[in-house]
């Protein structure tokens, strides 16, 4: 019996990050709802911060949607945060950037406020009884040790998951086996794999974060994404079911991508 | 060392490139840093009969009888399927033979082996497989097949794990490892570095579009012409303060550039951009109005706002 992986599908969040693209609320709507149909475990519906027009179409999202799991994605911030209690989702993800240029450079912080804002922001969800996952903002160019010092303290706060992401494609199969392997290892955290696809090997990356144990891997519908966009979720369906039970299959996969490819090229 | 063969002439046949467009294609081919390059009789004969190859040492010809060795003379290896070694895990052959000795399954004769295939191996364990075939005395060449979306990464593997010799073509054509993919991860990497000047992909990849007919994706790895315009409000940020923060290598590079698009996803900082590019005053500008006119705009439109309709809403807001 081969091991069960799941899709956690981010076409509403960073595929709609793709330069140019613009969902209207009833797109992101019918998107969701074939994702759900097509048995798509966790869908990343959107950013509430961005505004009203956003938190309506998440909340259209999750009232329609039947079977998947809806997500919002925020920064570390509370007011990020308190937009997205607004939409009632079923989880809530913190992205927390982790590299010293993200950390030091974009954010103009340190470690010790990243820390703090982390917990905190991670404390002001689960009080409120929100599920929470975190995901590591360009992890692929972080200490190891940092990350496993974050994530020892997120299993305290009964994190879900932890999203290990390659914000800037740069890493190859053995790269991202070695680092998912050492992260599962030193945290004991069940581990989401989110790749993007700056060297073409977005897919083969995906799945080699799978065999190192990731159990969720981030995909868009036909791959769409900021630059070069992310792991594709058709293509990673066809290559890794020779190895994994993923719920969608490959021509419900194919499908849907039919779909939804009409309305992004509208 | 890694050597690289770019067997992009090798996979046009099936279109109608033109004798000019091979020869401007070969004239960039030449300036990356591969080691060899392959090219099918059928583009062979079109280069020559617009002006002979440009001096290079080492051109291979992909032949398919034998006979075709004796007749075109010159080259330093010559590609011919090796269908008598079967096709074992959906691997097949191919033996580069030598120019200058009579054709016969012997060392004298065999410069090198080519495996083409592997393409469904990274659900495997393609480590161990790759290091047997290292293991042999037969240093063998390799040439991942792109059917399950993972050729480069293949190629990549191959070269982590101390395989010198593999197979690639620009914008993967054929599908293969595309060439533009490899040398910038082994680049990044620091397996190879790139001294020379890359930046002729763009026209590499126009001409490529022009043989084929076929357009290459906007957000293609490396070529696509919108992998460095970005709009998200958090990117656009991040690369003001500094462009490693989000860019794996500068757009400059590989002859590209970075464009900040307003729309749906713009952030403060990105209408800041905006109007100091097109030069418009912004003391008189409410920003947080015209931020959320542009993300209204654009929702409406379902893209991205022109320079044009960026200043009219300028002057509405």
């Amino acid at each position: 019996m081969k091991e069960l992986r799941y899709i956690v599908d981010t076409t509403l969040r960073d595929g709609e990050q793709s330069p140019g693209l613009a969902f209207q609320q009833e797109d992101k709507l019918t998107i969701a709802k074939l994702l759900d149909e097509a048995k798509v475990y966790q869908i990343e519906a959107g950013i509430p911060a961005m505004g009203s027009f956003e938190k309506e179409a998440i909340l259209s999202i999750k009232d329609r949607c039947q079977h998947a799991l809806i997500s919002t994605w925020n920064r570390i911030n509370k007011a990020d945060i308190e937009h997205s209690f607004d939409c009632k989702p079923d989880l809530i993800h913190i992205s927390v950037p982790v590299s010293m240029a993200q950390i030091y450079e974009k954010l103009r912080k340190d470690k010790t406020w990243l820390k703090k804002n982390m917990i905190d922001c991670v404390q002001f969800a689960r009080e409120k009884g929100y599920q929470v996952s975190v995901g590591f903002e360009d992890a692929s160019r972080a200490e190891l040790a940092f990350m496993i010092e974050l994530g020892t303290i997120l299993k305290h706060y009964e994190v879900l998951y932890l999203r290990f992401a390659d914000t800037v494609g740069i890493l190859t199969p053995a790269s991202t086996e070695k680092k998912i392997k050492a992260v599962i290892e030193y945290t004991g955290l069940d581990i989401e794999f989110h790749a993007h696809n700056d060297l073409g090997m977005a897919v083969a990356n995906s799945i080699s974060a799978a065999k190192a144990g990731a159990k969720f891997i981030d995909t868009t519908i036909a791959g769409i994404g900021e630059r070069t966009g992310n792991c594709d979720f058709t293509k990673f369906i066809y290559a890794a079911s020779t190895l994994y039970d993923i719920s969608t299959d490959f021509r419900a996969a194919q499908e849907l991508t039919k779909q939804v490819e009409t309305i992004v090229q509208k | 060392m890694i050597c690289i063969t770019d067997n992009t002439l090798a996979c046009l046949d099936a279109c109608e490139a033109t004798p000019k467009e091979l020869h401007e294609l070969l004239s960039l081919l030449l300036k990356l840093p591969t080691h060899s390059i392959e090219m099918s009789i059928s583009a062979y004969e079109k280069l020559i009969s617009l002006a002979p190859l440009p001096k290079f040492e080492n051109y291979l010809l992909k032949i398919n009888n034998l006979c075709e060795l004796k007749k075109y003379q010159g080259f330093a290896g010559y590609l011919f399927p090796a269908t008598s070694f079967g096709n074992v895990g959906n691997t097949s052959y191919e033996i580069n033979f030598k120019n200058d000795q009579d054709i016969g399954y012997n060392e004298d004769c065999i410069q090198g082996l080519r495996m083409i295939g592997f393409a469904d191996r990274i659900c495997t364990d393609v480590a161990s497989e790759f290091k047997n075939i290292l293991a042999t005395k037969v240093k063998f060449e390799i040439c991942p097949q792109n059917d399950f979306f993972c050729a480069t990464a293949l190629a990549i593997e191959w070269c982590h794990l101390g395989g010198e010799k593999l197979v690639a073509s620009f914008s993967g054509i054929g599908n293969q490892a595309s060439l533009e993919e490899v040398l910038l991860a082994l680049h990044l990497e620091k397996q190879k570095e790139i001294t020379e000047n890359i930046s002729c992909f763009a026209r590499m990849k126009q001409i490529v579009e022009q043989i084929t007919g076929k357009k290459i994706a906007k957000n293609k790895a490396v070529i696509g012409e919108e992998i460095f315009c970005v709009e998200a409000g958090i990117h656009v940020d991040g690369i003001v303060k500094n462009p490693e923060i989000y860019e794996p290598y500068p757009p400059e590079l590989v002859g590209n550039k970075r464009r900040v698009i307003i729309g749906k996803h713009s952030g403060k900082s990105a209408i800041l951009i905006k109007l100091s590019e097109l030069q418009i005053t912004k003391e008189n500008v409410d920003i947080e109005k015209l931020l959320l006119a542009v993300k209204q705009k654009s929702v409406e439109r379902k893209r991205s706002l022109t320079d044009d309709e960026f200043t009219a809403l300028v002057e509405v807001v």
